[in-house]
């Protein structure tokens, strides 16, 4: 067989590298037979034009047929996979029930890192909110509910935070013609509103004056107990919430997608008189 | 008619295998004589096409070498094996009645 001059040692040099586009063992077992091939081609072409047309051909070659060749041998090694599977009912059981704790453990582990971590607050301003806690100047590690005396300052003295509100979550009970019903409620300062800016769908919010002891009972409640119990009513603002021995106003009514705390249907002014509060140290 | 099963590619490889072990390049040169160069297999169609013929059964590699003395050791060589001959005798008889349904219709010339 006749040596191959310098050019066509070239051209088949590069060839071969082309042929890294194919899968490994496609390029093992027919590598050397391409090239062998390529090689008497470029030997057999007489003309620089018909030799540009054979590499073409053949680099057009490899472009078509390395991703059908790639997919072959998956599908090909899928096939494997399922005829062993088929075969083995044990193992397959044990292989699922693998991959199942695998996914839901990730799935669990994601939805907290998500939730807690990487999906922002659903509030409009949520990288201007910070949340304030007390610890004990006694035991760094001891934390304790922010007192309302307390709460009285901060909001009176602070000059790094626009606004300051406290809260408190818990169960109540309303009172309906159908009869009594269980839902989650917070209470919160009318500085809890404006914080997180969120506005009513209908209605309004608590003002400062909504927290002083002598004020009215008023409530706000979510939109999916008003929907719910309440027909969606649009005219529900002004119309009375009962509770046991008490009857509130409902002055608004906050979008579904407000939660505040988690639970919460029902929110209801803090109120506290301040000569009746204990200070924490 | 059931539809073809064999590419035209694949087909004349099989063709080139009717009458004689081939190797590789044989096989490229022998599809261009007969079509008079109108089919032009690259490397890369034919050992494709070749290793989809492996595992199918149409044809299998050679251990023997039919001309050793004048031969190149690193080629291989292939042969038709009886499932690809009656593959293709299949084939045939699809591409044979389509062309008998071409003629028919006056689609292609009458046979002289």
């Amino acid at each position: 067989m006749p040596r191959p001059n310098r050019k066509e040692a070239g051209a088949v040099q590069l060839y071969r590298g082309l042929l890294l586009a194919y899968p490994a063992a496609f390029r093992d077992e027919y590598g050397r037979e391409l090239c062998l091939v390529f090689a008497d081609r470029c030997r057999e072409a007489e003309s620089a034009g018909y030799k540009l047309l054979i590499f073409a051909e053949a680099v057009w070659g490899i472009l078509r047929e390395a991703p059908r060749e790639h997919i072959h041998m998956i599908l090909q090694d899928l096939r494997h996979a399922l005829r062993i599977l088929r075969r083995d009912r044990a193992a397959t059981a044990v292989i699922l029930l693998i991959m199942a704790l695998g996914i839901g453990s990730s799935t669990v582990v994601f939805s907290l890192a998500n939730g807690l971590l990487l999906r922002p607050l659903p509030y409009p301003r949520q990288d201007r909110i910070v949340a304030v806690d007390e610890y004990s100047p006694k035991d760094p590690n001891e934390k304790g509910d922010i007192s309302f005396l307390n709460y009285r300052d901060y909001r009176a003295r602070t000059q790094l935070l626009e606004d300051v509100g406290v809260y408190q979550e818990g169960e109540i009970t309303i009172l309906r013609e159908a009869g009594a019903e269980r839902l989650w409620a917070t209470v919160a300062t009318d500085g809890v509103f404006r914080a997180l800016g969120v506005a009513p769908i209908l209605g309004r919010t608590f003002t400062r004056e909504d927290c002083y002891p002598t004020a009215p009972r008023i409530a706000l409640i979510g939109e999916n107990l008003w929907r719910r119990d309440y027909g969606a009513d649009p005219n529900i603002v002004g119309k009375v919430l009962e509770r046991p021995g008490a009857r509130f106003t409902i002055v608004g009514v906050m979008p579904a997608g407000f939660r505040f705390g988690d639970r919460a249907e029902v929110w209801l002014p803090l109120k506290q008189d301040p000569a009746k509060s204990v200070r924490t140290d | 008619m059931r539809p073809f099963l064999l590419s035209r590619d694949t087909f004349h490889i099989l063709v080139a295998l009717a009458d004689c072990d081939r190797h590789g390049y044989s096989i490229m040169q022998e599809v261009g004589e007969r079509t008079n160069g109108a089919v032009r297999l690259s490397p890369s169609t034919l050992y494709s096409a070749i290793k989809r013929l492996l595992e199918a059964g149409y044809i299998a590699e050679l251990e023997e070498r039919p001309d050793p003395a004048h031969d190149d050791e690193r080629r291989r060589y292939y042969r038709l094996t009886k499932t690809g001959r009656r593959a293709a005798i299949e084939e045939a008889r699809q591409w044979e009645k389509l062309l008998s349904d071409a003629r028919s219709s006056g689609l292609a010339p009458k046979r002289v």
